[in-house]
């Protein structure tokens, strides 16, 4: 079926809501109005679509009921695009996709939040936790590669958390038997263990310096477990390596960690400098600004970071 | 994949078979796009590690860090030797431009989700308990493809576990097996090892929809 342009009369009806989805369609001319009930409220919502503007098009894409009902508002013009007709109309056209992705996204992230505020308490396992009991589950099973691997994410994000200790111990064992037993992928060619790799401060620091992050990440975490008394600057260069490495997520809540744990560490200032940086990686600029300025009054007067933080609070303005 | 992502190879990232790409609950805000290889998506629920989908080339995962700052919902394991590009926010749209298709995609597993969620949401505001579970049970059944037969018959098998149902229902293990050991009392549903059996469905249609009426009424 080919686009189609199709002459509504006023008060006339497009769609009904709970109608299954075939098509999707655009307003040429006229006025539309989409009636839906909010579903928080249970209030009756009037969205008017602009002229140009694409309807109907979730619906469409999952042959789902529509949610809302199309009326005709004013005699209008209404162009009729059977879904396969419009992906070929949008696959040349990447403006209107990414509109409709940031649109899309928008929702989705608003009926997220809505049904997490719904969700009983005990429903949101606390994260810490949770990556425990997924490394806990593969170090039961014998599945040591696994296990190392999620108990070695635990220690990048909890270097303190409640099961450290046990953490520690329990990636000593499974490196000490990664690719020996257990594992479901026995069909790949087995790679001899990997010879149980210490780190000296001094190597991870080297390997920093030659821009290899994500082995620096790996080298500063495993000195940070075996050299109590480089610790606190393993830890804290493990967290540099995270931001290097873009992973803004990650960086503020290993930093985060630290400072809790920490609340009088001597490299606050640069801490925050790494979280506020974080913060405008992931696009919160208020978060960034708040962080860069606490920055700005703890870091030494001639560091780069001062001087980074102070020209990125100027072009925010304001600041 | 008849892409051309060459430019983006600075991205890649390669991980041996049996690798965890990521960890449920550990943060995160890059998204992949799967170039070789085949990646498992896996959950564990107690002792059970769940598998919820296997990815190919041309698929991508990750994408929910670059809508909200909550921590991953399942672990990624390379099942063999996997080469992924990997993006972040700023990127992302780089190769969203640049790809439409990936674009498309993208957009119709948003649609899905919106519609998931709304569902979902729309289970959450029942506040009779015996409604809630009902209306899981609705939502489960309105995914099965089913032959005549079985339409008409109002009978519904759901090889869905306790813990299952009662995290769509947003309730604890506890209460949710409580609750289905009301409607097994009614002889509205039967539990069994494996699976659970709704009656009727049309049943549990009727009784939900008089739920959410008289709710309304309530609340208006």
């Amino acid at each position: 079926m080919p686009p189609k342009a199709i002459s509504f009369k006023a008060n006339s009806i497009v769609y009904f809501k709970g109608d299954k989805g075939e098509s999707v369609y655009i307003l040429q001319k006229g006025q539309v109005s989409l009636n839906y009930l909010d579903i928080q409220t249970g209030q009756e919502m009037h969205d008017f679509v602009q002229t140009g503007e694409f309807f109907g098009v979730k619906a469409a894409f999952g042959k789902y009921p529509h949610d809302e009902t199309a009326v005709v508002l004013v005699d209008s013009t209404v162009i009729q695009f059977s879904v396969e007709d419009f992906e070929q109309l949008l696959s040349s056209n990447s403006r209107i996709i990414m509109k409709m992705l940031k649109v899309f996204s928008n929702q989705l992230r608003r009926i997220h939040k809505q049904v997490r505020s719904l969700m009983s308490g005990d429903e949101q396992v606390d994260a810490e936790k949770g990556l425990y009991s997924v490394g806990e589950y593969y170090f039961k099973n014998k599945k040591h590669d696994k296990a190392a691997d999620a108990f070695n994410r635990y220690m990048i994000y909890y270097p303190a958390g409640r099961y450290v200790d046990e953490v520690r111990r329990k990636i000593e064992y499974s490196e000490s038997q990664r690719g020996v037993s257990g594992d479901d992928f026995s069909q790949a060619p087995q790679q001899p263990a990997p010879p149980k790799t210490a780190y000296t401060m001094e190597q991870a620091v080297s390997i920093r310096n030659s821009g290899n992050y994500p082995e620096a990440l790996k080298a500063f975490v495993r000195v940070a477990q075996s050299f109590p008394d480089h610790r606190i600057f393993a830890e804290f260069e493990a967290g540099i390596c995270l931001y290097k490495l873009k992973k803004g997520n990650e960086t503020i809540k290993h930093f985060t960690e630290i400072l809790k744990r920490n609340p009088a560490h001597d490299r606050m200032g640069e801490a925050l400098y790494y979280i506020g940086k974080s913060y405008l990686m992931i696009e919160d600029k208020e978060k960034a600004r708040g962080f860069l300025t606490k920055s700005s009054s703890l870091l030494p007067q001639d560091s780069p970071e001062i001087r980074d933080a102070a020209l990125i609070l100027e072009q925010m303005g304001g600041a | 994949m008849a892409l051309d992502l060459s430019v983006f190879n600075r991205f890649a990232v390669t991980f041996k078979a049996g690798s965890v790409i990521f960890c449920e609950y550990e943060p995160g805000d890059s998204f992949y796009l799967i170039q070789s290889g085949k990646v498992k998506i896996v959950k564990i629920f107690g002792d059970i590690e769940k598998t919820i989908d296997i990815l190919q080339p041309g698929e991508f995962f990750g994408e929910m860090a670059l809508l909200e700052e909550a921590p991953r919902s399942a672990t990624i394991i390379a099942v063999e030797e996997t080469k992924l590009l990997e993006f972040n926010r700023e990127n992302f749209e780089i190769l969203m431009q640049g790809n439409p298709q990936i674009a498309l995609k993208l957009l119709k597993l948003f649609s899905k989700r919106i519609y998931d969620q709304k569902r979902r949401f729309q289970i959450l505001t029942l506040e009779d308990v015996l409604a809630r579970v009902a209306d899981v049970f609705l939502m489960l059944s309105e995914g099965q493809v089913l032959d005549e037969d079985e339409i008409e018959d109002g009978r519904r098998e759901f090889y869905t576990s306790i813990d299952d149902i009662a995290h769509w229902a947003g309730m604890s293990p506890d209460e949710c097996r409580k609750t289905l050991d009301q409607f097994v009392s009614q002889r509205r549903v039967e539990v069994f090892e494996n699976k659970i059996v709704v009656k009727n469905i049309n049943d549990f249609k009727r009784f939900v929809s008089s739920s959410r009426n008289k709710q309304e009424k309530a609340d208006s």
